[in-house]
């Protein structure tokens, strides 16, 4: 019906409005990339930065030089 | 001497901890990779290696945990202090 289709339109619509300045996105997506095994810490050292993978170490306050 | 005693007895469970928590982290690296053969070796490699240390503890020191996992020398050790979670760091 053409009165339905107009109806999604307005939604999407108001998705994009809701999001100003950014892609209108779904809401609470998440995704979680494949890890690839590469270096690892040594277990003492995994236990004080809690991973033993240098890539999901994530110390705070967090910054992304690492 | 008995401050001796005390420090390679933290040491020891340190160590424990250590390997434990490195056990983790390799059995949830290979719960999403469990055709990685590397990974499935250092894990395997880890947990023997937790074992020997365990087994060494144990036998020095009494057992680490009841439930029937850890046995015990005579007479029965579980119920002699410190418990490893009342040492002090």
């Amino acid at each position: 019906m053409p009165g339905e289709k107009q109806e999604g339109r307005e939604q999407e619509e108001a998705k994009a409005q809701f999001f100003t300045g950014v892609p209108p996105l779904e809401l609470a997506t998440a995704y979680i990339p494949p890890q690839t095994l590469d270096r690892t810490y040594s277990p003492a050292e995994g236990l004080t930065r809690g991973t033993l993978f240098p890539e999901l170490y994530r110390p705070y306050p967090y910054s992304l030089a690492r | 001497m008995e401050d001796i005693r005390l420090q390679e007895r933290v040491r020891l469970l340190r160590a424990i901890q250590e390997l434990e928590f490195a056990a983790v982290e390799w059995n949830l690296f290979l719960d999403t990779h469990p055709d990685n053969r590397e990974a499935l070796e250092a894990y395997n490699a880890t947990v023997a290696r937790l074992n020997e240390l365990k087994r060494e503890y144990e036998a020095a020191y009494g057992p680490l945990v009841h439930f029937g996992l850890s046995p015990s020398a005579y007479p029965w050790r579980w119920t002699d202090g410190p418990w490893p979670w009342e040492i002090e760091y």
